[in-house]
């Protein structure tokens, strides 16, 4: 079936034009939700070789919400397990921003802060997180400032690199004007390298945080007494399948809810870009 | 030593690149005495000398990457020369100054500034510019007289990605002539407009310095008729490693008027006669 565009100058076939609208629409991801959460909740519990109580159900999974918002988990409400977690994120996530912008900015800014430091982040960001949580547990024992610490340090590490490549990358028309006009170094840090390297503090901000949420998980996994790691780990102690996956759904939706943040704060704050 | 082209009544005195060795008078507001640049192996720049008074425009012209811009540059203080030296206004060139402004192909405005803070910048805070104002106030009112003078006030609220090509070349030149330079360095200006857009262009710079004939300039092109329409003096520039090797001196007076200019039919002549001059250089390529 075709139909004659509003323009009159070509024919738009009508079934492909629809099809556009509805892949761009937000139902066309939910199509493979729709898809998992049936195969999940009817298909699965059929195949003979995977336990149920190994693999949940979707509507196993709401009950053990509707519990756990109403009862909590273990004496602590579900809110709490939540805000347990994001805050440790929060304050580690802040103590990384800001003391990784002014370096790196620094870094970039100057060659020889840049050299000196460089290197040894350079080789420390690739080392995952987990690997330093022993040395954590060492030296801040098992309390939140480890978990702090670990956060910091994974934010820390991206944001700096982020924000001193940014910096490196200023296009040299906008240093040679500051130059023309003999900004001081500071107005020129301030007024010009700042605003210009932006974008690339933001996607290190957005990266440490995203990478910050993960590491809590982790930490609290290995030692802590509340937050969602914590839940997760105790209710696979016990097997309380759908608990562990109501943990790991509000894992993945609080992520999805702070990336969607960043993004905004982007869009918001780099209007500028990219047009 | 100069001569005359016969174009008939209008011709263009010109004179080889020799006779400018070593320009050294009083008057002059630019000299490029015996400049030579080398990157690496290569060598761009070879022995140039010239120079320009007071008051007057000078453009230079020649094959794409023959090395005009690093000349700029090494006149406006942005390179070092590695053999030669340049000098503004009697004292030698050791770095960028305020009392030259620089404006590039690329109009560079900031684009997270809107273009009445972009405008403003350099007034705003750069060193030994702020004090040209007694007050905030004062400043804003010429910040918004500039604007008004490149046709921009209705637009001082919007962002460099909100404008068109033609505006924010329009924005960088009100930008740098706030700051009152009294040395214009203008590195292909107009180069990425269209045909219109950098007339009127055109337009508004010959308007400018018919209004302030105070202004020195050192005008970089491609654009034979934009060097004539504009400049006094034109150096045709060789391949690299370049060297200025003639030196034509464009016989219109000022003020110019651009509307009578471009009807002349000299105009179309001298342009002409300039690109028969290019001709053998661009041939060589």
């Amino acid at each position: 079936m075709l139909e004659k565009s509003s323009s009159g100058a070509a024919w738009t076939p009508f079934r492909e034009r629809n099809w556009q609208l509805f892949r761009d629409s937000p139902f066309y991801p939910a199509l493979l939700l729709v898809f998992v959460v049936a195969f999940w909740q009817f298909v699965l519990p059929h195949i003979p070789f995977l336990p149920s109580k190994y693999v949940g159900s979707p509507a196993g999974i709401v009950r053990s919400f509707r519990e756990l918002s109403s009862q909590g988990y273990e004496g602590v409400s579900l809110i709490e397990e939540v805000v347990s977690s994001v805050r440790r994120v929060l304050i580690g996530f802040c103590i990384g921003a800001v003391l990784a912008t002014p370096i790196g900015l620094l870094m970039g800014y100057r060659k020889c802060v840049g050299r000196l430091f460089g290197p040894f982040f350079g080789f420390l960001r690739p080392v995952p997180a987990l690997a330093f949580i022993p040395v954590i547990l060492i030296w801040f024992g098992i309390g939140d400032a480890g978990r702090i610490v670990l956060i910091s340090m994974t934010s820390f590490l991206y944001i700096v690199l982020a924000t001193s490549e940014g910096v490196a990358a200023v296009p040299e028309a906008y240093l040679r004007a500051a130059r023309n006009y003999r900004l001081s170094s500071t107005r020129t840090l301030l007024s010009i390298v700042l605003p210009a390297s932006l974008p690339s503090i933001l996607i290190g901000f957005r990266t440490g945080m995203a990478l910050s949420w993960a590491v809590v998980v982790a930490a609290e996994l290995i030692a802590a007494q509340e937050g969602l790691g914590y839940m997760i780990k105790d209710a696979a102690t016990f097997f309380r399948i759908n608990v562990v996956y109501v943990g790991i759904i509000l894992i993945g939706l609080i992520g999805i809810l702070l990336d969607w943040l960043f993004t905004l704060i982007q869009r918001r704050t780099l209007h500028w870009l990219s047009k | 030593m100069t001569a005359l082209l016969e174009t008939g009544d209008m011709s263009i005195p010109q004179s080889s690149a020799r006779e400018e060795i070593a320009p050294q008078p009083a008057n002059n507001k630019v000299v490029v005495r015996n400049v030579s640049k080398q990157y690496g192996s290569r060598q761009v720049l070879n022995d140039i000398s010239f120079s320009i008074p007071e008051h007057r425009i000078a453009c230079l012209v020649g094959p794409t990457g023959c090395g005009k811009t690093t000349l700029l540059n090494i006149i406006g203080g942005f390179e070092k020369a590695s053999a030669g030296s340049a000098w503004v206004d009697g004292a030698q060139v050791n770095g960028p100054s305020p009392s030259s402004g620089y404006v590039s192909q690329q109009a560079n405005l900031f684009p997270w500034l809107t273009v009445w803070d972009n405008v403003r910048f350099a007034v705003r805070f750069g060193r030994g510019l702020r004090k040209n104002w007694s007050s905030p106030k004062e400043m804003d009112a010429r910040v918004a007289a500039y604007l008004e003078r490149v046709g921009l006030m209705h637009a001082r609220d919007q962002y460099p990605y909100q404008i068109s090509g033609g505006m924010k070349a329009r924005a960088a030149l009100g930008r740098v002539l706030l700051t009152n330079p009294s040395l214009l360095l203008l590195d292909e200006p107009f180069a990425a407009l269209d045909a219109l857009t950098r007339s009127s262009m055109h337009r508004l710079l010959l308007d400018m310095f018919r209004e302030d004939h105070e202004r020195t300039g050192l005008l970089i092109t491609h654009d034979i008729e934009e060097g004539l329409l504009l400049a006094d003096t034109l150096y045709v520039m060789s391949r690299w490693p370049a060297r200025i090797i003639h030196r034509i001196d464009v016989p219109f007076g000022w003020p110019r008027d651009y509307d009578n200019l471009v009807q002349t039919p000299q105009l179309g002549r001298l342009k002409h006669e300039v690109l028969e001059l290019l001709r053998p250089i661009l041939q060589s390529e």
